[in-house]
């Protein structure tokens, strides 16, 4: 009995079966969503609503004032300081990961013995936390008397110390530097994880074929680990777009704002001036510029992947 | 007997705990005051933490131990937060509505909340205080400027004020008589020099650090010192309404710092990226021999290098006056809190001589100055190094700007103002009118 099947019965399930499966994986993906709804959906769209109120320090109660606060945030000059730190911060701190990631990768891929330890060391930046990272270094380039500052005038390199942190001109590279030295075991170990796919053959062709190692790298390694280096470049990129701690704890944004990136701008508008509303108007500001980039990148990531 | 740092920062910090918890009961049989244990109801409350101030902590923990354990009916709830998040918890919750019945602020966060109409008045009477218990500046930190009937919107839970540390070694190894005090500004600067110049250590640690308050609290009393002002804190009655900060007190104010950093170079170096808590740490090993300390930077220098030869003083007079600021915290209580019962229960408790003496641990003094002759007191007077000069400074004290836009005022501009001129990006006539005009157009915003 169980055998026979009516053409009736055919039909009915052959329009019930992708029904209940086109309904099924929106049920699996329901509460995901519904976390990313509330976690995110959620406060960005109130950052928004909140951008076009005034939340005066004076009274609690919220004034609508349409787009004054992303006036006031065009009209303020540290904006432009800042925004022009945090691009500096992020393109450097950016490129200099990738290219002492893929040196350090390279490196540890090549090696023949030791390749555990050298890597555990390598890694070691890593897994220390921010803060530690931020106050071992602030101590470092402590001014007077520093480890570095010491050593430089110790071996007569300098004749007076170099306040690094004070300075206008070396802060932010300073402390570009020290978010480097914590970042880029990131960019190491991703690049390493994608050298270990690079075809064998390929490369032992290339030798065959007499090609120079810096030809192997450029025409077959580079090629090949290409998918890999756009994905880590924009996670290293976002990583420092977003990076707060090190600049926080070692110069509070000095001297006159030359260290001062993004999220501290925001942070220092939203709870050291308690202006929610300006800061909810820089988010914005902020979030649009990230999400052209994004797309953009988004853009080269696909033309990246279908030209492989 | 030898003993390492780490083991006497331990044996003392015992020790200190210790005698946080021990007369608990004790004092409180003093008989200052009286629990109703029939209390019913709810109380929500938020404070910070004392820490680091070992003792401090031991008191807070005491206290809000004991409440609860004296009022079994009360359902009592109470949040700890660390300084730095007690403000924007704050300011959320009040502004979503909601927040504790009590809280205690800073001195510095109570004026944007009475401005904001948050607390309700309080009666001292109610409580069986009356003004003449606390300092006078205390009390205009919780009114409403220029409010002719003087209500108050909170009460004073505990008042300090800083003053000058040296390292009586360095004094020696310049020449200098370890035991004198610079008596003004200028001297201080001639002192910084002649030690820099003798011992090659920095004279004076100057603070300087952007978005950080300890630049302002240690560069204000200077300013006043020579006349200056933000708006017009040195008028009596303050109106917070003229600004001032572009005056000759605070360009000449300025123009010390200039010399002792870019002139003279006496200072360290790092000045423009220092905190206290890096000048303290220079201070503790040898390498800065002069700094504006608060109350438990002495206790805590002593405790953590008890070879440091410690001195203290009050702080340095300029032409027009002696000054610091009038530091402390204030209690407020929520408007339209329902259970007053409860509210002036905790606030008799928390004001209550002996409490409040030891409420203040080692970083304040007790606001409710029939506290300053309790018992608890003579404890904590043995405890404390330097109280006396401490206690002495307060009468100079002047308030911060009592303005809802004193942190913009107090933590942006005038530390941009300093950094401008140690930088040489402008001259001190300069710095000090672009912040008039950022004080400006802040109060106009």
């Amino acid at each position: 009995m169980g055998a026979v099947r009516t053409a009736a019965y055919d039909g009915i399930h052959a329009r019930r079966a992708p029904l209940l499966s086109r309904v099924v994986p929106y049920v699996f993906v329901c509460p995901a969503l519904a976390l990313l709804l509330v976690v995110t959906a959620y406060p960005f769209a109130y950052s928004v609503y909140l951008s076009f109120f005034r939340t005066p320090s004076e009274s609690m109660r919220w004034t609508f004032t349409g787009l004054a606060n992303y006036r006031a945030v065009f009209a303020d000059p540290v904006f432009y300081r800042v925004v022009n730190n945090t691009v500096v911060w992020t393109a450097a701190s950016t490129l200099a990961d990738l290219v002492l990631g893929m040196i350090a990768a390279l490196a540890v891929n090549n090696l023949r013995v030791c390749r555990g330890p050298v890597r555990a060391a390598l890694l070691l930046p890593y897994v220390v936390g921010y803060v530690v990272a931020s106050y071992a270094w602030l101590w470092l380039y402590q001014g007077d008397y520093g480890l570095i500052d010491g050593t430089l005038t110790a071996w007569h390199v300098i004749a007076a110390p170099i306040p690094f942190l004070s300075s206008l001109a070396l802060a932010l590279p300073a402390l570009i530097l020290t978010n480097v030295w914590k970042t880029f075991p990131f960019a190491m170990l991703m690049l390493l994880a994608g050298l270990q796919t690079v075809p064998e053959q390929l490369v032992m062709a290339a030798r065959l074929d007499r090609a120079s190692s810096w030809r192997t790298f450029w025409e077959i390694t580079v090629p090949a680990l290409w998918p890999v280096l756009v994905v880590t470049a924009m996670l290293l990129a976002l990583q420092n777009f977003h990076s707060f701690t090190i600049p926080w704890i070692m110069t509070g944004g000095g001297p006159l704002h030359r260290s001062e990136i993004i999220a501290n701008y925001i942070y220092n508008q939203a709870f050291t001036q308690l202006d929610f509303g300006l800061a909810a108007a820089t988010s914005c500001i902020i979030s649009a510029l990230l999400l052209a980039f994004a797309v953009v990148y988004v853009r080269v990531l696909g033309r990246g992947a279908s030209a492989r | 007997m030898t003993m390492t740092r780490r083991a006497f920062v331990e044996a003392a910090g015992a020790a200190l705990a210790a005698v946080g918890t021990m007369p608990v009961r004790g004092w409180a049989a003093a008989g200052d005051y009286a629990p109703r244990r029939d209390l019913t109801g709810e109380l929500t409350v938020w404070d910070w933490s004392a820490a680091p101030d070992t003792y401090g902590v031991a008191q807070q923990q005491a206290f809000y131990h004991w409440f609860p354990e004296q009022h079994p009916k009360l359902r009592f709830r109470m949040t700890m937060y660390g300084y730095t998040d007690m403000l924007p918890k704050l300011e959320v919750s009040y502004r979503g509505g909601g927040g504790p019945d009590v809280a205690r602020t800073a001195i510095a966060w109570s004026s944007r909340f009475i401005a904001a109409d948050v607390f309700q008045p309080i009666d001292l009477a109610r409580l069986g205080l009356s003004a003449k218990n606390f300092w006078p500046q205390a009390l205009q930190t919780v009114q409403k400027p220029g409010d002719p009937s003087g209500t108050l919107y909170g009460i004073p839970s505990n008042n300090e004020a800083m003053m000058l540390v040296w390292n009586k070694a360095l004094f020696r190894a310049a020449g200098l008589d370890p035991a004198k005090t610079p008596d003004t500004w200028d001297d201080l600067a001639s002192y910084s020099k002649r030690i820099h110049d003798k011992t090659g250590q920095a004279g004076f640690g100057l603070v300087a650090k952007l978005n950080n308050g300890n630049t302002p609290f240690r560069f204000a009393p200077v300013m006043w010192a020579y006349g200056g002002s933000i708006f017009d804190e040195l008028a009596t009655p303050t109106t917070w309404k003229k600004v001032g900060i572009d005056g000759p007190g605070t360009v000449a104010a300025l123009d010390l710092y200039n010399r002792l950093f870019n002139v003279d170079k006496s200072v360290e170096p790092s000045a423009l990226n220092d905190a206290q808590a890096d000048v303290a740490t220079l201070f503790l090993g040898g390498k800065v021999a002069m700094m504006i300390a608060h109350p438990s930077d002495a206790a805590q220098a002593h405790s953590l290098n008890p070879s440091i030869e410690l001195a203290a003083g009050l702080l340095p007079r300029g032409p027009a006056r002696r000054a610091v600021v009038f530091g402390g915290s204030n209690i407020h209580v929520r408007k339209g809190a329902s259970n007053m019962d409860q509210v002036d229960e905790f606030l008799r408790a928390y004001e209550s001589p002996n409490w409040n003496a030891r409420l203040a641990g080692l970083g304040s003094n007790p606001a409710n100055r029939v506290a300053e002759h309790a018992p608890a007191q003579k404890e904590r007077d043995k405890l404390l190094l330097f109280n006396d000069v401490t206690f002495e400074m307060i009468q100079y004290g002047v308030n911060v700007p009592l303005v809802a836009q004193g942190a913009h005022i107090w933590n942006e501009t005038i530390p941009t103002m300093i950094q401008k001129v140690l930088l040489k990006q402008t001259s001190p006539q300069q710095a000090a009118a672009e912040a008039a005009a950022d004080v400006r157009q802040v109060m106009r915003a």
